[in-house]
Formats: structure tokens, C-alpha cells, sequence
């Protein structure tokens, strides 16, 4: 693990401050990805996932939220300690994200076809009508036509804003891809159509891309590996066989309950009984000890490593780890 | 949306028939003789009525309100009571000293106010922010004349880089649009901070921002522009109280504008001269709403939709 990976996020934490109070977001995260490749990052809500993505791109909001503690490699610069002037010619361009939320990531007063072609002009040098001819072309490539340009976002649907959405972090073909629950408000046949366009990404451009999702089909289909994030910390990371075929954290166990396999069909998460631990306060053992049904005195007073479980696969848990 | 701006046109007339009525009533019930006003309190008998018929006021009030109505129609409001200078006539003469004023006030003040309330949310809680805010209730607190007085003082009388009072040239002009644009600058200010705090939070911003977009462009085209809609509300109301808010710069700097006409007719019972003027703020007061509201709809597109759907079901309503 001495080689510098493409994407390497090491002992990321970060905190916001809302309210006098602390909120402990993301733990000691740690990532790899190569180029090419994609990370599907699950995990249930409220457990750090943007936050982690947004943190790549230093776009977390100034004043509530801090990074406290971690590195952040990107092909062989760490992006925390950039210059901000360094930071913004990578966002956008080489480095981009598909919001989550599509009906509040576009600016209601300007047209769409101009917020797709900003980034094409901030990065490129290129005449404003090239932008133009660009962004429309990415219009058409997501499947709106191109005469909507000047349309403004609320005269689209939203599948079309989220069709949007992506079409604007595509515009530069990024080498690495952030994508928070892309698909989530899109009907199945577009669904289809969007990874594909991603995956065909993938192939032309070498893009990596970490694909933030609840849904456990769309790992299956599109990711090479894959990271379980709980109260902001990676309790388990592998290649796509290695978690579906034999998960080991009791977490993920629960999480991929009932998905018998890779080739089983569309399955949303399963949830769990119980609820994940107050940011504000986090136990003093393992996160996951209050919910799980093997864990031990032990679980409850000593904070697990990462465990090594041979191939990719590692796993945070002092019970379960390495017995499968 | 032509539609929509005629059909806003059109409601001008009954709204300005409604509002001439209203002040029309107001003015015939005050207390008073104009005649005696005008001639003084040795005048006969004979002199007053005289002038009674002269200015028509010997007939009902009815009779009164139907002439007044149609002199309007031919734009004529009628002669001054105490120097029969014809209305129209002083109106067409004082009002685009009055726009010119307030059009220079404005734009100092746009030019101060949006700039220093971007500062100051841009800089939320930091000393910036508090020494603009601390500037913004200085001005707000301090009468517009105070200024405009310590202004004359200092460039006028002092470095005598600026005449005192007058309208001649454009040199005139600087102290009482500087004077009365920083005072008014302090609403839109203030206006400007709260809207950008509510903007800057919003996930369109995070978005610009993740595209690599530079932070001023982001500051002064993302989030002002979906700010603006209240900003403007504030300017739209600075400039329809425009017309009354020009007295105090027009008596200080003696500048023949429509603030201190009024409020002299006002102060001399000059019944033709308060009506006059209040008809032309009344269609004045129509125009600049009209014209904020078509702003509106070229700063926020969903306004467009939002105001000809709110036509569309008056309509309907109407028709029921
Ligand atoms: N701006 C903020 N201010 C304060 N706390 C925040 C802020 N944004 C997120 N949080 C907190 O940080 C934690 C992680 O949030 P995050 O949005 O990263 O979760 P997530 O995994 O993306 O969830 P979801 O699947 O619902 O999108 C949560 O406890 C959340 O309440
Ligand atoms: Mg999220």
C-alpha cells in the first residue's frame, strides 16, 4: 500500500459545527481508487457520504464545517493543502460531482443550457459559441434536445434537471467522477441510459468515478469495488465479489441481507433495526456495537482496526473480521 | 406578457378616476375659503364671490368633480389660487428636475447599498460585516437633511469645491445625490446582506461553485441575481416615494422640483396645485409598480410565470 493510488483519501475526518455542537461527520475515512476504475460508496443516511465527496472537492461550507484531520492524494497531489486558485481549476474539469438533489443543485434564474456551458468556458480555451455548440451537444448526449438550451430550470421536470445536472459535470470529461446518487430521481428506462452514458465514460476517458447510492443493483451492475460507510468510517471495502459474496461486517451482512447475490435483481438497502449513533456523541467503542447482534463487552470499549481479510477485502470488526 | 402590461395599463384608469375621487372628496370637505385665502381679509362681498365664479367654485360638488375630471382629459389641471400659473403647465417644468434628483440619488445609492450588503454577507460576522452594518444604522438613523446640511458645510462653505444651492449646472447636483443617495444606500443595504445570507446557503451555489467558477462570479452573478428580487422591492419603493422624499433636497438646495411645489400648495390651501400633484404621483406611483414587476420577471423567469398564471386566475375568478 506504499504506492500512491489515483484517488487516495487517508484518515479523512471532518466535523460541522451547528449550534455550539460538534457533529462528528466523517471518522477516519481511508479510500483508494485507480483510474478507471469505480467505488460504490453505500452506506445509510446520514453517514457522511456526501460530506466525504464534497470534502474532495473542498466545496463543503465554509464557516459550519472543518476539516479536522486526514490527507487527500489525487494523482499525486494532496488536494487539502492546495491553494485555492490550484483547487478551482481542478473542480469542474478534472474533478467533478453529480448532486444529489437535482430539483435544488440548479440556479433558477439562469438558463440551462448556460450553466452547462460555464464550465466548458472556465476550463477550455475556447470561443463563447464553442461553449455553446459544447454544452448543447451535452444536452443531446443525456437526451434533451438541444433547443432547450434556453429553457430555465423549472420548465423541466425532474428527471430532466437531474439528466441536467449530469450533463454538466460530464462537460469537461473528468478523470474523476463524484457521483451522489445520480440515478436517484430518474425512472428506470433513463436509469439505464445514464449509466450506460457513464460507463461509456469510463471507457473513453479512463474516468474514475465514486458512486455514491442506495441502491444495491446499480453497485452490482456498475461498480469494480466497493466501500460500506457507517457514522463516518469505512467498516468495509473490497472488490464488488469479495462484499457480495461474503460480506463479513455484521453491518454490511445486514445491508446486503437480502440480496442473495451479485446476479440477484434491483434491491434497495435493507434496513436495520435501530438507528445510527448521534454524531454529537459518538460511543467510545464500536460505532456499530449499539445495533449489532454479536457484539461483546469488548465491541463496546475498544474501537476496532481495519482488519486485512486477504485479496482486497478488509473489514472493521473485532468479532466478525477473518471468521467467514 | 404584452398582455399582461396592457391589461396592467388599462387598470391605471380606474385606479387614477378612484384616486382623484378620493382626494378630490377630501379637499372639497376641509375646512377653509380659498377666496378669502387668496384676497385677503379686507376683500368685500362682492370680490369674493366674484372669485368664486371665477374659479368655478360657486357650483355643487358634482358639477365640480365632472369639470375636474374632464380638464384632466385635456391635461389641464386647472390655474394656481394664489398666482393663477396654469398647473400643467409648473408640473411639466419641476418634474424632470425632481426625476433627474431621484434618478442620481438612485443610482449612488444602488452603487453604495449593493456593493456594502454583498461585503457584508460575504464577511457574515467578522468586523467587516459589523463596521458596514455599523455605517448602514448611522445612515438610517441620521435624518437625509443632516447630511445633506454637513455636506454643504464641508465641500461647499469649507473647500468650495461645490456651489451651495442651485440648479444650473451639473456641479449643483453632486452634494444632494451624494447626500440623499448614501442615506438612502443604508435600506438597500441592508436589504442586499439578508438576501445574500438566505442565497449563499442555497445548493445552485455549492453547484457553481463545484464547476470551478470563480468566487466573484459567483458572488455577483449566482447569488445576487437570485437575491435581487427583494433588493428591488426596496428600490421600487424608494423610487415611488421618490416624488414626496425630494422635498427636503429641493428646499435645501432651492432646486424647482415637484417635492417643495406640492408642499408649498399644501401649506397655501392651494386646492388645484395639491390635486395636480396628486394626480401625477398617482400615475406615477402606477408606472414605477408596472415597471418593477416587468424587472421582476427579467431578473427571476419563474415571476413571469407566477404573475401571467395570477392574471389568468383573477380571471377566472372574475367570471364565476
Ligand atoms: N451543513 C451541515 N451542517 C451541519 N451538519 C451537517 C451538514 N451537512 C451534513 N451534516 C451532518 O453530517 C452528517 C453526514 O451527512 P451527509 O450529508 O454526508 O450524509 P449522507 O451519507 O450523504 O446521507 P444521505 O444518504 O441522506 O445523503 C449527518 O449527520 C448530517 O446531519
Ligand atoms: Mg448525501
Amino acid at each position: 500500500m506504499s504506492e500512491k493510488a489515483f484517488l487516495q483519501i487517508k484518515d479523512l475526518s471532518v466535523q460541522y459545527t451547528s449550534d455550539h455542537q460538534t457533529i462528528h461527520a466523517v471518522n477516519g475515512t481511508s479510500l483508494r481508487l485507480e483510474r478507471g476504475e469505480t467505488l460504490g460508496l453505500v452506506g445509510e443516511t446520514g453517514a457522511g457520504k456526501t460530506t466525504i465527496a464534497k470534502t474532495i472537492l473542498r466545496i463543503l461550507p465554509d464557516k459550519a464545517a472543518k476539516v479536522a484531520g486526514g490527507e487527500i492524494w489525487f494523482d499525486g497531489q494532496e488536494l487539502l493543502g492546495l491553494k485555492e486558485e490550484e483547487m478551482r481549476k481542478i473542480r469542474g474539469n478534472r474533478i467533478s460531482m453529480i448532486f444529489q438533489d437535482p430539483m435544488t443543485a440548479l440556479n433558477p434564474t439562469m438558463v440551462v443550457g448556460y450553466q452547462i456551458q460555464e464550465a466548458i468556458l472556465l476550463h477550455n480555451s475556447c470561443t463563447r459559441e464553442e461553449a455553446k455548440t459544447r454544452a448543447g451537444d451535452m444536452l443531446e448526449k443525456v437526451g434533451i434536445p438541444r433547443e432547450r438550451y434556453d429553457d430555465y430550470p423549472h420548465q423541466f421536470s425532474g428527471g430532466m434537471k437531474q439528466r441536467v445536472v449530469i450533463a454538466m459535470a460530464l462537460a469537461c470529461n473528468p478523470e474523476l467522477l463524484l457521483a451522489d446518487e445520480p440515478t436517484t430521481a430518474l425512472d428506470v428506462t433513463i436509469q439505464a441510459q445514464v449509466l450506460e452514458m457513464m460507463s461509456g465514460l469510463k471507457k473513453e476517458f479512463q474516468t474514475a468515478m465514486v458512486m455514491i447510492t442506495h441502491d444495491l443493483g446499480i453497485v452490482a451492475e456498475v461498480c469494480d469495488k466497493v466501500a460500506v460507510c457507517y457514522a463516518g468510517v469505512i467498516v468495509e471495502s473490497g472488490t464488488a465479489e469479495e462484499i457480495f459474496d461474503h460480506p463479513a461486517h455484521p453491518y454490511t451482512v445486514g445491508l446486503f441481507g437480502s440480496l442473495p447475490d451479485m446476479t440477484g435483481t434491483r434491491n434497495r438497502l435493507t434496513p436495520i433495526n435501530g438507528m445510527m449513533p448521534d454524531p454529537t456523541e459518538l460511543p467510545s467503542g464500536c460505532y456499530f456495537a449499539g445495533r449489532c447482534p454479536h457484539a461483546t463487552a469488548a465491541c463496546r470499549s475498544v474501537r476496532p482496526e481495519m482488519k486485512h481479510l486477504g485479496g482486497t477485502h478488509d473489514c472493521r470488526c473485532i468479532v466478525k473480521g477473518g471468521e467467514q | 406578457m404584452a398582455k399582461y402590461i396592457l391589461k396592467r395599463i388599462l387598470w391605471m384608469i380606474p385606479i387614477i378616476i378612484g384616486v382623484i375621487f378620493l382626494v378630490f372628496t377630501l379637499m372639497y370637505f376641509t375646512p377653509g375659503d380659498p377666496a378669502r385665502n387668496a384676497l385677503g381679509m379686507t376683500a368685500t362681498e362682492e370680490a369674493i364671490e366674484a372669485w368664486n365664479a371665477e374659479h368655478g367654485l360657486d357650483q355643487g360638488f358634482w358639477v365640480r368633480l365632472f369639470n375636474y375630471y374632464k380638464g384632466i382629459l385635456h391635461f389641464d389641471f386647472g390655474t394656481s389660487y394664489t398666482n393663477g400659473v396654469s398647473i400643467a403647465g409648473e408640473i411639466l417644468s419641476r418634474f424632470p428636475y425632481t426625476i433627474l434628483v431621484g434618478m442620481l440619488t438612485l443610482v449612488i445609492a444602488v452603487a453604495v447599498g449593493i456593493p456594502t450588503g454583498v461585503l457584508a454577507a460575504t464577511h457574515q460576522n467578522t468586523w467587516i460585516d459589523n463596521l458596514c452594518m455599523a455605517g448602514t444604522m448611522f445612515f438610517t438613523a441620521m435624518p437625509g437633511f443632516w447630511f445633506c446640511l454637513v455636506m454643504v458645510m464641508f465641500f461647499s462653505l469649507r473647500l468650495g469645491w461645490t456651489p451651495v444651492s442651485g440648479y444650473e449646472t451639473w456641479r449643483h447636483y453632486i452634494i444632494p445625490c451624494v447626500a440623499m443617495g448614501v442615506g438612502s444606500s443604508a435600506g438597500i443595504a441592508r436589504q442586499t446582506r439578508s438576501s445574500m445570507l438566505e442565497v449563499i446557503r442555497q445548493d445552485y451555489v455549492t453547484t457553481a461553485r463545484a464547476k470551478g467558477q470563480k468566487e466573484r462570479n459567483i458572488t455577483y452573478n449566482h447569488c445576487l441575481r437570485n437575491g435581487m428580487i427583494p433588493i428591488l422591492t426596496v428600490i421600487g419603493g424608494f423610487l415611488a416615494f421618490l416624488i414626496s422624499g425630494s422635498l427636503v433636497s429641493e428646499q435645501i438646495f432651492s432646486i424647482p422640483g415637484m417635492g417643495v411645489y406640492m408642499f408649498k400648495g399644501i401649506q397655501q390651501k392651494d386646492v388645484p396645485v395639491v390635486l395636480g400633484c396628486t394626480v401625477v404621483i398617482a400615475i406615477y406611483f402606477c408606472v414605477i409598480m408596472l415597471v418593477t414587476d416587468i424587472v421582476y420577471t427579467i431578473v427571476d423567469p419563474r415571476m413571469k410565470t407566477a404573475m401571467i398564471s395570477i392574471s389568468k386566475k383573477v380571471r377566472k375568478d372574475g367570471k364565476k
